[in-house]
């Protein structure tokens, strides 16, 4: 696909619609609007996913406690890791002056589930009942070791800030498929842990040098749900139509005497707004749920800004067509007090997130949405401080960890990867970061390699100049 | 060509502004190579097909090249490859590899091979050919060769130099300058893109009598000047007031912008604005402000998440360093050679390091710990400098005074010291649920579970220490949580999170209550279920770690998070109600667990007097439990044993009880004169800036990038294909800086003339204002640019009167109307000049706009960052544990001019982002411009927007009679001009049917009216003024109003 359309082109293009606007009136302007900034784009080949729903669990979940089950750490549970494990990785500041490295064994109950017999944590009951829907893999790795450069490679392709999101890169591949809704749209939920949440920041949804209307737009659970979406106070919907009409009136006199594209763009972009005051309001109004959909996503699900809440909001935005759908979950990150506070997590995303997947497959959407489900690095296999008899905390750790995927031409069923004993380092079928956005950007029918944005000389894309498909994960 | 189809309509109207990105090899074929009659220019036609499909693997780069063969220099060229032919043979297209390789349809031969993103055009291919045909001469890239001395054409009737470079091409074109903007529009232009504000209604007046020269004139010196030059200065220097990474905490650089604002409007000469930010430290006697100067590469982020590797930040502080200087000064983005030569541009990886060196030397550190990262310098302001004099005098005074007194002071507080223990105020003792002070053994009723208990000298004889490894429980089941209830105890924490003391489920509903200690803060829960239905306060202030505090909470039963009060030193603090949905009992079968939450969050510190008690005790009674359990630990303390702050203690007690007053007044008048001293120190501004470590930092080059992969040792230096080095510059900034500005630097005084272009057009004209490499646009008007580069040069970097030679260009002065040929716009992007320019207005000259228009600006220069409206939540949604929050100024900070809007990289202001503001991470030199649904909603919306109409409609009420005058001032005010019949009959509708529902609604006039903060006066009619607010906000959102045309 050839994303930037030759300037020739976007001249004849802006040339008719400038064009266009001098002699209509409203009512063909008015024809004119509903494909305004609207129409999606064709991908590079057929896509398997129409849709992205990523989980993000900001922080870094515990690949050891949850999904990969490590049976013999127990026998050498306090034992220091053998150095010829730890091997050269790199180690935060945080546990590279640690005396010990003490193995620390999970402290929960591993079973098989599923017809793949894949390994679950009791942390994890319901995401354990759909695990044949799921693609776990479990040979994830990154190569930064801190929250702020780690999240942004997850996010951006790239560990310093400026470039621009998965997100955005969707969007402006794909443009959108919703009339009235963004194509990117983000929801954050605090976390149970008591650990101080990491911080998040606009990067991570951000356009970078991408055209800014890519960005994504924060839903949020108190005040607006989009930024600035409500008439101010003592303006009414009759009188913003009022208010509209008059400046499309004049704005068509303007367009007449200037034969300015943007003019009529503006014109298109003020009647979205009207149209916008209802359909986001209408997206958020869970009122017409079934009583039945609250009970599968939990009782949290009717409290705003909760992660239960914006899964069923997640499944709202699929059905209407937005493009990539962006949930953070805070408070991944268990330096210490791990058994408690991975409890608090798992309970938060457990019972929605399984229900997000029964859901959209009960709907027959689940085959064109691709659910993501991971964090942006895992934990060690030591223990961070000193190794208590009930309590223990891991330190971060980009060598392996745990995502899973599900729906949108992956296979289900499946268990990807697998790491060494100690789950330190990876020992069959690695997927580096850049692997998985390279994966994901293909079910949505784009070649990593030929989405591509020039800056400042050089032509940019998610995946810098690695990624590799892993055609393995697919059906 | 004209075909609509979706393709177009999507990208268009999804608010991009159209043919932005480019693919310039079609341009260039398009508008360059018409006829085949006209030769092939190397540097216009063919380097950009080589440079966009041959040099990543047949290029610069040793490294990345391939097959031996380089097709970046001639010689290299021509000479036969490993292959034995040679890829170009001149004059003979049939006998050149290079032909046959990239028309061939075998894979094997294919070039570029068939795994490249791109494929050559049909065009592409025949310019080649042409090009070799013609004998294959190669140019240096334009922007690395000299700037070359151009006289302006001849040309009949044109005056102006710039006027006649451009009347040349457009003949070329077949086209000519547009007629002059209407007068008002003109002054409106002009205004905005040299003062950043609108024209004020005394301007508009002046037009009769005041020429548009002497009007340029008087908009270079205002003060307003300098504001409008630093908005884009600040975004290349990634200027914000918070330090971006993890935390990104806050810090203070307003000094820096001020002194940008300064030059501006000083006229700094450009040479010097150069060497006084790049290296002003290094200069002989360096004042005050050219050490603020060099702030400008002290704005990158910096770091501060706990665990990061130190190196591997200051090493990215470096990068960002070298990345912004050469993209603002040069135009080139030398990043690509951070890990390798570069490909497209002749900069090897050891000519990076080598301009790495320049900026390795500053004593930093990775890791940043506190705020204002190192080195940074305190600059109090004059009267500031005199107030510490001042103060330093009047601790001095105080203390001369009391010292003598202290002396007899401390004999009575000695004599005292019997009688205090007796009259000091008791503990609670009623009502008391538990209580242990903490000695051992302790009372059978605690259970001690985990590892064995240490005691540790305490408040009152001893504590009990923790180390997460152990707690104590005891049962409570007399204790109704839902009444009433008090708990205190002291504290002496170590660690960032941990629970001194629960009672609370570790599952299910999470029901009870706990305390927690969070750096410094503490947090409460009280809990039905987690979640859903809990109280969650938190302490305001963080106290310090690592000292004794006495705390205590109560509740007074009412299930509010108002029943909820915190007191920290005997003193109730203030709180965050971060939760506030209890309904439900705590009650809970659990245990009162002493040292840790349920099974995790062990408490790290001391514990001491932990007693809780069945009612809500008074501020009072808490502040004598305070008082009494620390006099009465250090009186139970021989005297010789205690430590020298204990018996300070004693005296400040002694002196607030017994003491004479005169005493508590000499007193009280040192702790006073000392705080003030310490806040006037806190209060004094600093800035970051440039240092150089007396021993330069070995800078290696670092293989693949990896700070910890470092290569060979490199001595500080410039890319060889670029002006020499001054023979008699320092190896160091300032010689770097004095490099940068020396007259044949090819690119310095290009690349910031077509950056001064680019604030009056809107586009430079070099389109790719931060590529001047092979891989950017050549300039569309190439002499034209070197004109304008030697004569900047020739005034001595004379910034005012460049753009004075720019803005009084019969080309600056077109009218901007498209021009249509058979209705289709002729050069719908402008590069060639026939029509004034026309865009969107940034952000903050939007924003400003309105201010203006409503009389609300606030016109003061300069100063800390301020806080303007924002919705709430945004800071919190985001922020290290939803520890900040964005309050907003009271008073003048709301309406202060947009730059001075403090940013907080992590979450920006929202509308500098909706209107393609930077996050301001990175060096940024051309913002995007969109055209977006959010956009209208902002302008719609929000407040600012709101209050300034009906400011703005105040204004016209108040000093106009008629509606017809009204209309006429509004509209002069918002658009610089007065209305035609047919714009007036649409908005005096909206007037008369908004008249008509805000009398039938006055309710509605009310609330439309209290938005935002100004007050309305009582007097006014209510429903009038609604009505016009409501036409002067539309107005505000006119599309004439948001374009700057």
């Amino acid at each position: 696909m050839n994303i930037d359309h030759s300037p020739l082109e976007a001249m004849s293009r802006r040339a008719f619609l400038a064009n266009s606007g001098l002699g209509l009136g409203g009512l063909a302007l008015a024809t004119m609007l509903p494909q305004t900034g609207w129409a999606a784009r064709p991908p590079h080949f057929p896509a398997k996913a129409k849709r992205v729903i990523s989980l993000f669990m900001h922080g870094g979940p515990s690949q050891l406690d949850l999904f990969d089950h490590k049976p013999r750490l127990k026998a050498l549970h306090g034992q220091e890791l053998p150095s010829s494990v730890r091997g050269t990785q790199r180690l935060t500041g945080m546990t590279s002056g640690q005396k010990a490295f003490p193995v620390t064994a999970s402290a929960f109950r591993f079973a098989q589930h599923g017809s793949n017999g894949a390994w679950v944590s009791e942390l994890l009951p319901r995401t354990a009942s759909i695990v044949d829907d799921l693609c776990i893999i479990r040979s994830m790795h990154t190569e930064a070791i801190n929250h702020d450069p780690a999240v942004t490679l997850l996010q951006t392709g790239h560990q310093q800030p400026g470039r621009p999101s998965f997100g955005a890169w969707a969007s402006y591949g794909l443009g959108r498929d919703s009339e009235n809704l963004p194509a990117f749209v983000v929801m954050i939920s605090r976390g149970s842990a008591a650990r101080p949440a990491d911080p998040l920041y606009a990067r991570l949804w951000g356009a970078g040098f991408l055209p800014s209307n890519h960005q994504g737009v924060a839903f949020r659970s108190s005040g607006d749900p989009v930024l600035y979406l409500t008439n101010p106070a003592g303006i009414d919907i009759d009188t913003r139509r009022d208010q509209l009409d008059v400046l499309a009136e004049l704005n068509r006199q303007q367009l007449a005497a200037h034969h300015d594209a943007e003019t009529a763009t503006r014109i298109a972009q003020y009647e979205m707004t009207f149209r916008m005051q209802t359909a986001v309001p209408d997206l958020t109004d869970l009122r017409e749920e079934s009583e039945a959909t609250f009970t599968a996503y939990g009782p949290q699900a009717r409290q705003p800004g909760t992660f239960a809440a914006n899964c069923l909001l997640a499944r709202r935005m699929a059905e209407r067509g937005v493009r990539f759908i962006q949930l953070y979950h805070r408070g991944w990150d268990q330096h210490y007090n791990l058994p408690s506070d991975l409890r608090l997590q798992c309970r938060d995303i457990d019972q929605p997130a399984a229900a997000l997947i029964c859901d959209l497959k009960q709907r027959g959407m689940l085959e064109d949405t691709l659910v993501v489900w991971g964090g942006e690095f895992g934990r060690t296999t030591y223990s961070q401080g000193k190794l208590e008899p009930t309590n223990y905390g891991r330190d971060h750790h980009g060598g392996c960890f745990t995502m899973w995927l599900a729906g949108g031409g992956i296979q289900p069923g499946q268990v990807y990867g697998e790491t060494d004993d100690f789950c330190f380092n990876i020992a069959r079928d690695p997927v580096h970061v850049h692997d998985l956005n390279a994966t994901l950007l293909h079910l949505l029918g784009i070649d990593h390699t030929r989405l591509t944005y020039r800056f400042q000389g050089r032509d940019y894309r998610l995946t810098d100049v690695h990624g590799r498909v892993v055609q393995s994960l697919f059906v | 060509m004209t075909s609509p189809g979706p393709g177009w309509v999507y990208r268009f109207a999804r608010g991009e502004t159209a043919a932005k990105t480019t693919s310039l090899v079609v341009w260039l074929i398009a508008v360059s190579v018409g006829s085949a009659a006209e030769p092939v220019s190397f540097n216009r036609d063919v380097r950009p097909i080589l440079s966009q499909h041959c040099w990543r693997c047949h290029g610069f780069d040793p490294a990345a090249r391939k097959s031996g063969l380089r097709l970046d220099e001639r010689p290299a060229a021509l000479r036969p490859a490993d292959s034995g032919h040679a890829a170009i043979v001149p004059g003979k297209p049939d006998e050149s590899a290079l032909m046959s390789r990239i028309t061939a349809t075998d894979a094997d031969l294919q070039m570029p091979p068939p795994e490249a993103a791109r494929r050559l055009s049909a065009q592409e291919i025949s310019v080649l050919k042409q090009w070799i045909a013609e004998g294959a001469e190669f140019q240096p890239h334009w922007s690395f060769a000299p700037i070359k001395r151009t006289a302006p054409p001849k040309i009949d009737g044109v005056a102006h130099p710039i006027d006649a470079f451009v009347a040349a091409k457009l003949q070329q074109h077949g086209m000519e300058l547009a007629s002059a903007a209407a007068p008002a529009a003109l002054r409106r232009r002009v205004s905005f893109d040299l003062t950043g504000l609108p024209p004020t209604l005394d301007d508009l007046d002046r037009m009769s009598t005041e020429s548009y020269e002497q009007y340029v004139d008087r908009l270079l010196s205002s003060p307003h000047y300098g504001e409008r030059m630093a908005v884009d200065w600040l975004d290349a220097a990634r200027y914000a007031d918070t330090d971006g990474y993890f935390g990104d905490k806050p810090r203070q650089m307003w000094l820096w912008r001020d002194w940008v604002i300064e030059a501006f409007n000083h006229n700094l000469p450009f040479d010097q604005f150069t060497v006084e930010q790049l290296a002003g430290d290094l200069l002989p006697n360096a004042t005050t402000q050219q050490r603020i100067a060099t702030g400008f590469n002290r704005n990158h982020m910096s770091n501060d998440e706990t665990g990061l590797i130190d190196e591997e930040y200051r090493v990215e502080y470096v990068v960002d360093r070298v990345e912004t200087t050469t993209a603002t000064w040069m135009g080139l983005t030398v990043g690509c050679a951070q890990c390798h030569d570069h490909k497209y541009d002749p900069i090897s990886q050891r000519e990076y390091y080598q301009l790495f060196a320049f900026f390795n030397n500053v004593p930093e550190t990775g890791l940043l710990s506190g705020h204002n990262a190192p080195p940074r310098i305190s600059v109090p302001g004059e009267s500031q400098q005199l107030a510490l004099t001042e103060l330093a005098a009047m601790t001095q005074a105080a203390e001369r005074t009391f010292e003598p007194l202290k002396m007899s002071l401390s004999m009575a507080c000695r004599e005292s010291e019997a009688r205090l223990l007796d009259t000091l105020p008791t503990p609670p003792a009623d009502d008391i649920l538990i209580h242990t002070s903490c000695e051992s053994p302790l009372s059978p009723r605690w259970r001690a579970l985990g590892t064995p208990l240490q005691s540790h000298p305490g408040i009152r004889g001893g504590a009990l220490k923790f180390d997460a490894t152990q707690h104590l429980e005891a049962d409570l089941p007399e204790w109704n949580p839902d009444g009433p209830w008090t708990i205190g105890f002291w504290l002496f924490a170590e660690g960032s999170l941990s629970c001194p003391l629960s009672m609370i489920e570790p599952e299910g509903n999470r029901r009870g209550l706990e305390i927690l200690w969070q750096k410094g803060r503490f947090v409460i829960h009280l809990v039905h279920e987690w979640g859903t239905n809990a109280i969650e306060v938190a302490t305001r202030e963080p106290v310090a770690a690592k000292q004794w505090h006495h705390v205590a909470i109560t509740h007074d039963g009412s299930r509010l998070a108002t029943g909820v009060r915190v007191f920290v030193d005997g003193d109730a603090v203030s709180l965050d109600i971060r939760r506030d949905a209890l309904t439900q009992t705590l009650t809970t079968r659990q245990p009162l667990r002493i040292g840790r939450r349920d099974e995790g969050l062990g408490y790290y510190g001391l514990l001491d007097e932990i007693a809780m008690v069945s009612r809500t005790l008074t501020p009072d009674a808490i502040a004598n439990w305070k008082r009494g359990e620390r006099l009465r630990g250090i009186l139970e303390t021989p005297a010789d044993r205690r430590p020298a702050r204990d018996t300070e203690v004693l005296l400040d007690d002694y002196i607030d009880h017994q003491a004479e007053p005169a005493a508590r007044t000499a007193r009280d008048a040192v702790q006073q004169a000392r705080a003030a001293e310490q806040q006037l120190k806190a209060s004094i501004p600093v800035a970051l800036v440039m240092d150089e470590l007396p021993q330069p930092r070995p800078t290696r080059v670092l293989e693949r990038g990896q700070y910890n992969k470092p290569g060979d040792e490199v001595t500080p230096g410039v890319p060889a294909a670029l002006s020499q080095w001054p023979s008699d510059a320092p190896r160091n900034r300032l010689g770097f800086a004095r490099w940068l500005v020396a007259p044949d630097n090819p690119l310095t005084a290009r690349v910031a003339v077509n950056r001064l272009w680019k604030q009056c057009f809107g586009e430079g004209l070099v389109r790719t204002i931060n590529d001047f490499g092979t891989q950017g646009e050549p300039p569309t008007h190439p002499e034209l640019l070197d004109f304008l580069a030697t004569t900047f040069q020739d005034s001595g970097w004379d910034v005012k009167a460049l753009l004075r030679l720019i803005v009084t260009s019969d080309t600056y002065r077109q009218r901007s109307q498209f021009v249509l040929k058979d209705d289709e716009p002729v050069d719908p992007e402008n590069r060639w000049l026939a029509r004034g320019p026309s865009f969107r207005l940034p952000m903050e000259m939007l924003r400003d706009q309105a201010l203006v228009a409503a009389g609300l600006l606030k016109p003061r220069i300069g100063g800390p960052s301020v806080k303007p409206y924002q919705p709430p939540g945004l800071w919190e949604d985001v922020s290290y544990n939803a520890e900040e929050s964005y309050e907003p100024d009271r008073g003048d900070g709301l309406w202060r001019r947009s730059l001075y809007t403090s940013v907080k990289r992590q979450a920006p202001p929202p509308a500098l982002l909706l209107f393609d503001g930077p996050t301001r991470e990175k060096c940024t030199l051309a913002r995007p411009r969109t055209n977006t649904p959010l956009q209208a909603l902002y302008l719609l919306n929000d407040d600012t927007y709101v209050e300034a109409a009906r400011q703005l409609a105040s204004d016209c009420l108040a000093a106009t009679k008629t509606d017809d005058e009204r209309f006429t001032r509004l509209s002069r005010r918002v658009l610089s001009r007065t209305l035609r019949d047919a714009e007036v009959l649409p908005l005096r509708g909206l007037l008369d049917r908004q008249r008509l529902r805000f009398r039938a609604e006055p309710k509605s006039a009310d609330r439309w009216l209290t938005v935002g903060t100004v007050p309305v006066p009582p007097t006014v009619d209510a429903v009038e003024l609604a009505a016009w607010t409501v036409v002067a906000h539309t107005m505000l959102n006119l599309d004439e109003a948001v374009t700057r045309r």
